[in-house]
């Protein structure tokens, strides 16, 4: 399966709401498998579809993937995701594959419970906290184009340039 | 009753630009108030508000930076402020943010500002980040702003909407985030 290439800001269709996944099909699969692929090639812990070029609602989240973010539940992908209840918040700096250059400190719920469809079609839910909730979080709003730019709220204190390698 | 100055400086950054300016002040007696320093790609810049409890005549003080401003390669300009502005950098009203972002084209942020000037909006702080990748150039904006008492945030998010359609931006008002430590 293809590694996509990321599409990054400012990239139209980063803004673009995304439709749910009515059925599961082959091209949808492919979607979700290229999406793995690509996410598992990256340096990053979540992807969503519309950041490889496909305007659905699907997501995966790796937290296992870095070393300070806990196994969490491991991996995860996720259709027509949707936050149904939340609690808590906490202030984490965030950077996303899509806007390499800037990190913000965001604030957002520190549990929350997610409901959606697995690859197989089934409903589930997941409860997730801490760093694998902000993943969720910043996943979830990809699928509505909204980016961690959005969530910035203090000029001074929020936004940082990632110092280059 | 202290008097303030206020000072500018910038020049090829280098490591101990900070310590140089700061030691001059430390040796003429003077104390650091409000600053805000940073590095834009190689250039460091200083805007500086120090106090001292006696007049200085201004000649001196350039004299004292004459120095490391030659052998930094620093442009250093001091000028005295006066009661009025010093009590003007005390915020009366809540600040707001405005955050905008999308495809890099001239005019930005004077069409953004100017329709801004013309809402009676004071901006206080403005950031702004050009970001190139594959699909082009994004540029982001982040004001902090004093918006006149008459408009709310809603009214301004309302009002630009139509100028953040034709810019192909995402504008979004709110207010800063103040933390209590």
């Amino acid at each position: 399966m293809p590694i996509r290439p990321i599409r990054q800001f400012p990239d139209p269709i980063l803004k673009k709401n995304c439709q749910p996944v009515v059925a599961l099909t082959l091209e949808v699969s492919r979607a979700l498998n290229d999406l793995v692929d690509t996410l598992n090639a990256s340096p990053g812990v979540g992807l969503s579809l519309p950041q490889i070029g496909f305007l659905w609602q699907g997501l995966a989240v790796d937290v296992s993937r870095r070393k300070k973010g806990g196994a969490g539940h491991g991996r995860i992908v996720l259709l027509n995701p949707r936050v149904v209840s939340s609690e808590g918040e906490q202030v984490f700096r965030e950077g996303c594959l899509s806007i390499p250059d800037f990190l913000a400190d965001v604030k957002r719920a520190r549990r929350v419970r997610v409901e959606g469809m697995d690859v197989s079609g089934l409903p589930v839910r997941w409860d997730v906290e801490d760093f694998e909730a902000v993943v969720f979080q910043h996943e979830i709003d990809h699928l509505s184009g909204i980016l961690f730019l959005d969530r910035v709220s203090n000029a001074k204190t929020d936004v940082f340039r990632r110092k280059k390698p | 009753m202290p008097y303030h100055y206020l000072l500018t400086a910038s020049g090829p950054d280098c490591p101990g630009l900070v310590a140089q300016v700061t030691r001059v002040l430390y040796r003429l007696g003077c104390n650091l108030e409000d600053s805000s320093m940073t590095r834009l790609r190689g250039e460091f810049s200083i805007l500086l508000i120090f106090s001292s409890s006696k007049p200085f005549v201004l000649k001196t003080l350039d004299k004292a930076f004459r120095e490391i401003g030659r052998k930094n390669l620093l442009t250093v300009h001091v000028k005295l402020l006066t009661t009025p502005e010093m009590k003007k950098s005390l915020a009366t009203r809540p600040l707001t943010l405005i955050t905008a972002y999308g495809t890099d084209r001239p005019g930005l942020v004077y069409r953004l500002t100017e329709r801004l000037a013309r809402s009676r909006v004071n901006v206080t702080d403005v950031t702004t980040h050009r970001s190139a990748s594959r699909r082009g150039a994004g540029y982001i904006l982040i004001l902090e702003a004093e918006l006149p008492a008459s408009l709310t945030r809603a009214r301004l998010q309302n009002s630009l909407r139509p100028l953040a359609r034709r810019l192909g931006m995402t504008v979004t008002v709110k207010p800063v985030d103040s933390v209590a430590l």
